[in-house]
């Protein structure tokens, strides 16, 4: 019987099935480089990287540039000791890579929008640290991603109020607002978008 | 206690896909107010919102655990 986990595909087993988009090999530098505990889970990092033709796809299904930034802010403090004791901006993109195709991704993902661009389009807008979600009770096919998934990390705005925690009202939503301007262009690199048939989507 | 019911928040589902029991950020909107055992609305951009209870409030309330209460809501 063949045997796979969310780190390891082998021959046989329902990820590794053919698809439209075939992934690239695992890098061989993949290992897990720390971990850190959050709420039930843990944050493994990784240390593979994507090359310059590797697809990433994004969901963000609208699109929505302030939606992003408010998800970023939300998820800002999970991140204190991941790399730092501060937190980090970033959302969740999938490499197509590592054993993990196109079709995976599209498969395991509840939403119906996505957009998609080549690594080498987008390294230099945004930094993609490899990371691991291990939760318990997290689906099996959002867990069998894991091996592919990065964070695209927002590195040019001063977060050193909100990793103080002492953000007023007002600061805040000029933060949002310049996140939001931050991250116009990486949004921008992922267009046209298209949903799960390959329609154009807005 | 009284049960709240809090309106649509949107949260990061790629990290967890839509399974029955996760946990994952609790969203700035609610944190002040999110207590175990209230319900809560969950979407995740274009993903229809469902409805969750919350199990349990972690890590200085940035962090929440979920349980889905019908599968057919939303």
């Amino acid at each position: 019987m063949p045997h796979c986990n969310q780190y390891q595909h082998t021959d046989g087993c329902p990820h590794a099935r053919g698809s439209q988009s075939p992934s690239r090999a695992s890098d061989p530098s993949f290992r897990v480089v720390r971990s850190v505990r959050v709420g039930g889970g843990r944050i493994d990092v990784r240390s593979d990287t994507l090359h310059d033709d590797d697809l990433v796809l994004i969901h963000m299904g609208t699109g929505d540039p302030s939606l992003l930034a408010g998800k970023m802010l939300d998820q800002f403090a999970e991140y204190r000791g991941v790399e730092t004791e501060d937190g980090l901006l970033c959302v969740s993109v999938f490499g197509v890579t590592n054993g993990v195709t196109r079709d995976d991704i599209l498969r395991a993902n509840p939403q119906n929008k996505y957009g998609e661009a080549r690594y080498g389009a987008v390294k230099h807008l945004a930094r993609l640290l490899p990371t691991s979600f291990i939760e318990q009770g997290a689906s099996p096919l959002s867990a069998s991603l894991q091996r592919a998934h990065f964070d695209l990390v927002v590195e040019t705005v001063d977060t050193a109020a909100l990793a103080a925690g002492t953000l007023g009202a007002r600061a805040e939503r000029a933060l949002l607002a310049e996140i939001e301007a931050a991250v116009l262009p990486i949004l921008e690199a992922f267009k046209p978008r298209t949903d799960k048939r390959g329609e154009p989507a807005p | 206690m009284t049960v709240q019911t809090h309106p649509v928040v949107i949260v990061d589902l790629t990290r967890v896909g839509w399974s029955s029991h996760f946990s994952t950020t609790l969203p700035r909107s609610i944190r002040a107010s999110a207590r175990a055992g209230d319900l809560v609305w969950l979407a995740d951009d274009d993903v229809a919102p469902r409805l969750f209870r919350i199990v349990e409030v972690l890590d200085d309330g940035r962090r929440a655990t979920y349980e889905l209460v019908d599968q057919n809501a939303g």
